[in-house]
């Protein structure tokens, strides 16, 4: 490899540790409830969303505003209870194995629920109130937007209320 | 889903035996033999297997579906030749 590529790609490593992200995944116990920051982080994005609903003039504001709530809980998955793999040398065993798959069950049913309630809902919705075509679609949009920060928020908030405490260590 | 009683505690004491060596040996985290030992956890039959044979003991003698009898209660029947 020559110099200039070891430097680019030396640079590129210090950009990606400052973000603060690796040290993030790294560091242990990764055991760590977060009952209340995925609770709140969804009631946000859904208090936005209605907050849409109800003044479509608002819907440029609120949809950017989810976003960000969104992009925030992604990074629920690096520091909450949920661990995708052997991180800080820590063993992943079949407790972690059956909780992630109980957490990320509940996600996607919680995300089925809220797309397909989102879609018969709006159209319903729509034809009672004669919604415009834009309107219409401008709702829509909002469905899968929810349905990222329901699938970023609650797997992390399932694993956390249902991870016992961890108890005296001996 | 039925409560799995489980004797690992009482094992580990009187083994002289940490959760973290324990853990070691059956290649789990630490935390998990102690959600094993308060209940919050039944381990598969694989776990309940390979804490059993680092006992070199039976399978039943430390999981089972019936509380097991406290080691005073079984030392006082002993004591009286019952």
């Amino acid at each position: 490899m020559s110099r200039t590529s070891t430097r680019l790609i030396g640079s590129l490593d210090a950009a990606a540790r400052r973000t603060g992200i690796p040290a993030l995944v790294m560091r242990g116990p990764r055991r760590r409830r977060l009952r209340w920051l995925p609770a709140v982080l969804l009631l946000l994005a859904c208090g936005l969303a209605i907050y849409g609903l109800l003044d479509p003039t608002m819907l440029s504001v609120a949809m950017p505003l989810i976003v960000v709530v969104q992009s925030i809980s992604v990074l629920l998955h690096f520091a909450g209870p949920l661990r995708a793999g052997a991180a800080g040398g820590e063993i992943i065993d079949e407790f972690d194995r059956d909780l992630n798959l109980r957490a990320w069950l509940s996600g996607f049913a919680a995300a089925t629920a809220l797309a397909l309630i989102g879609l018969f809902g709006s159209a319903g919705v729509a034809l009672l109130m004669r919604w415009s075509p834009i309107r219409l679609v401008e709702t829509v949009i909002l469905i899968p937007l929810l349905m990222l920060v329901v699938l970023s928020t609650v797997p992390t908030l399932y694993a956390s209320w249902a991870l016992p405490s961890p108890g005296e260590d001996d | 889903l039925p409560v799995i009683h489980n004797r690992i505690a009482l094992f580990r004491a009187e083994r002289g035996m940490s959760r973290r060596a324990l853990a070691d040996a059956v290649g789990v985290n630490p935390q998990t033999i102690g959600y094993l030992e308060r209940g919050d956890y039944s381990p598969s039959l694989d776990l309940a297997m390979k804490i059993a044979l680092q006992f070199d003991v039976p399978v039943e003698a430390l999981f089972s579906f019936k509380p097991f009898e406290p080691v005073w209660r079984a030392m006082q029947r002993a004591a009286h030749g019952e």
